[in-house]
C-alpha cells in the first residue's frame, strides 16, 4: 500500500469533467455503465467493454457499497494510463447491495492502471472511505448542486480535519 | 468441451486484457488489503469460475502463451506507448506500429516477448 495521502493530493483527484451532478441510472449495472461512458467520452479509459466487465466482476467479489449511502466501485485495468476518480450523486438513492441494506446516494468510481508512479490507488480508496464516514459531510455533499460547491465542501472538511 | 470460436485478433487481445485484469483482481483479493478498508470480499470462488469461463473463450495457443508469460512476468499483456513497450521499455520497431495499432495480428515485443496492446498515444 502506498504512503498515506495528504488532503491536498486528495482534493486534486477530483475533476469537473468527471463530476455527475445527478445520475440517470436506475440500477447497479446502469450506474457503472453511466460512469464508464463518461470516462470513455473524456478519454480516461480506452475500452468501455473491458472496464465495465472488470467493474461488474469486482461487484461479484463483493459489493463496493460500504453502507451509510456510500459506494466506491473500483478496480485496476490495463486500459487506463493514470488513476482517475469520478463522482456521481443519486438524490433518490439506489440499491447497490449495501451491507446495511440502505440505498446508496454517493458514488465514487476509481479506476487505476496496474501500477502508478505514486501508488495512490489503495490510499485513495482508504481516504474516501475515511472522509465519508462522517454523516455531516455525507449530508452536505448530498446538498451540493455543482462541482464548485462539491470541492468547497471537501476543502472545508479537509481544513477542519 | 467445445473449442472457442475463431475471433479477430482485436477480440483475442481484448479477451486477454479482460483475463489479465481478472487475474490481478483475484491476486489482490487474496491479499485482503481492501477488506481492511471495509469492503466485503467474499466471492473469490465466483471470480475463479468466471476466470475459467473466460479462459475457455480464448484461442488455446494464445492462452498458453499468455499463461507462460504470466509465470515469467507480472504482466503478460502490456501497452505500447509512444513506440515503447511498457513491459521492458525497449522501442518497438516503427514497422510494427501500424500492425499493433490496427490489431490485425497479435504482436509480441521482440525484446521481452510480452503481448503488445496499443492504447493510443
Amino acid at each position: 500500500m502506498g504512503r498515506p495521502m495528504t488532503n491536498r493530493e486528495f482534493l486534486a483527484l477530483f475533476e469537473k469533467e468527471l463530476y455527475i451532478p445527478e445520475l440517470d441510472a436506475g440500477n447497479k449495472q446502469e450506474v457503472l455503465e453511466e460512469f464508464v461512458e463518461l470516462l470513455h467520452r473524456e478519454e480516461r479509459v480506452f475500452d468501455k467493454d473491458i472496464v465495465l466487465d472488470m467493474l461488474l466482476k469486482r461487484e461479484n467479489l463483493g459489493s463496493t457499497a460500504l453502507g451509510n449511502g456510500l459506494a466506491i466501485p473500483h478496480g485496476r485495468t490495463l486500459t487506463t494510463r493514470k488513476l482517475v476518480v469520478a463522482f456521481g450523486k443519486c438524490t433518490q438513492g439506489l440499491d447497490f447491495d449495501a451491507p446495511d441494506g440502505k440505498p446508496v446516494h454517493l458514488f465514487f468510481l476509481i479506476i487505476a492502471p496496474y501500477r502508478e508512479k505514486q501508488d495512490q490507488y489503495l490510499p485513495t480508496l482508504g481516504k474516501i472511505a475515511e472522509f465519508f464516514r462522517k454523516k455531516r459531510l455525507r449530508e452536505k455533499v448530498l446538498q451540493v448542486s455543482n462541482f464548485e460547491e462539491f470541492v468547497d465542501v471537501l476543502s472545508s472538511e479537509a481544513e477542519s480535519a | 468441451m467445445s473449442s472457442p470460436q475463431k475471433q479477430s485478433p482485436r477480440e483475442d487481445l481484448r479477451l486477454l486484457v479482460k483475463l489479465q485484469d481478472l487475474d490481478l483482481m483475484i491476486r489482490e483479493a487474496s491479499v485482503q488489503q481492501e477488506k481492511n478498508l471495509g469492503f466485503k470480499i467474499e466471492g473469490v470462488s465466483r471470480l475463479q469460475e468466471a476466470r475459467k469461463e473466460l479462459a475457455r473463450s480464448i484461442e488455446p495457443r494464445l492462452l498458453k502463451s499468455y499463461e507462460r508469460l504470466q509465470r515469467r512476468y507480472e504482466r503478460a499483456v502490456v501497452p505500447v506507448y509512444r513506440g515503447v513497450c511498457l513491459g521492458c521499455f525497449m522501442t518497438v520497431p516503427i514497422a510494427h506500429h501500424q500492425a499493433i495499432k490496427s490489431h490485425k495480428t497479435v504482436r509480441v515485443c521482440e525484446n521481452c516477448g510480452r503481448i503488445l496492446c496499443w492504447l493510443g498515444d
